[in-house]
């Protein structure tokens, strides 16, 4: 957390390779909160893109009391969101696609699993996907997911608990999962 | 479903004071359904985390640099616009202030030169009548009197 201020006040004074220093810093953890959120690769690059863009406009106005991580993250969950719901149509016309995509990878069991998972994913609402995001992508703690998302500890419990129930109906469904 | 199954979620994401995981630890070796119920949740986890990108974005901070730059050009350009707005305004807006003030002055110069028609009549006709009436008698009456 030091480290990130540290790197924000050089930025302020000027210095661009701070920026350039948070950037490669976080980028991946961007990069990987949007792909679980929008599940293709390239929509989740630009989106964090978008975020880092946002984040060099508003640098500025960040409170140093905060945490960077909790900021970025606000963000970037904000920045999908906004997203999906300017690609609505274009997410409905791929569905085809990503058919045709299950069938390809059906020789490699790993990446059938990675697209059925994010497949479940895209089927759970928004809320419940940034929560199990937060948490089971980047690890964060429930306080730290409130602390994100702004919201109560326990409503980060009970999305937590609802979307795996959900995630692990559609699961089993698919046959990813099996209920012994 | 076991009524520990929320517990048991708290319990996964280490979320539970020590005493609550302890008894958390000897339940689930007790209950079948919280047993099955944590493999299946340790499987989602795995195929979740399975789910992560693990290789380096190529170009992104070279492409995010370049967006930068181009805003800045962007917002330069805009702020000269706004900077000569700014100038232009500045030396437009006495013109429309200064005929302002110039109207104002002409119309109170007209005012008080304009002197109301009926006032004008009534005392031309006064005078003459005043006149009129010492020629006529050789001596004045009330000249309002003389107005109706």
């Amino acid at each position: 957390m030091r480290e990130d201020l540290e790197l924000i006040n050089r930025f302020l004074n000027g210095n661009m390779e701070a920026f350039e220093m948070l950037v490669k810093k976080y980028q991946n953890r961007t990069i990987n909160t949007a792909y679980s959120l929008v599940g293709n690769v390239s929509d989740a690059e630009d989106i964090a893109q978008d975020v880092f863009l946002k984040i060099y406009r508003s640098l500025g106005t960040f409170n140093a009391q905060a945490k960077f991580s909790s900021w970025l993250y606000r963000i970037t969950v904000n920045t999908a969101y906004d997203f999906l719901r300017g690609h609505k149509h274009k997410a409905e016309s791929l569905e085809e696609t990503d058919c045709e995509n299950i069938r390809a990878k059906e020789n490699n069991p790993d990446l059938l699993t990675q697209e059925l998972m994010q497949g479940a994913l895209k089927e759970i609402p928004f809320d419940f996907r940034t929560v199990i995001t937060l948490r089971e992508i980047q690890g964060l703690s429930y306080e730290e997911i409130s602390r994100a998302l702004k919201i109560h500890i326990g409503t980060v419990e009970s999305r937590l608990f609802r979307a795996r129930k959900m995630l692990k109906d559609i699961l089993i469904r698919k046959g990813v999962l099996k209920n012994v | 479903m076991c009524k520990y199954a929320r517990l048991l979620n708290r319990y996964i994401d280490n979320e539970l004071a020590q005493e609550k995981k302890e008894f958390m630890a000897t339940h689930i070796l007790s209950c079948p359904t919280c047993g099955q119920e944590m493999n299946l949740l340790n499987s989602l986890r795995q195929n979740i985390v399975k789910n992560k990108i693990t290789s380096e974005p190529e170009f992104f901070w070279s492409r995010l640099k370049d967006r930068i730059r181009q805003e800045e050009k962007t917002e330069n350009l805009s702020e000269s616009f706004v900077f000569d707005f700014g100038r232009w305004s500045r030396k437009l807006i006495p013109v429309p202030i200064l005929a302002s003030i110039l109207i104002i002055i002409f119309l109170n110069l007209n005012r008080n030169s304009y002197t109301n028609p009926v006032d004008e009549y009534l005392f031309t006709n006064q005078n003459s009548n005043v006149l009129a009436l010492i020629d006529d008698a050789g001596q004045q009456s009330e000249p309002g009197l003389l107005l109706y």
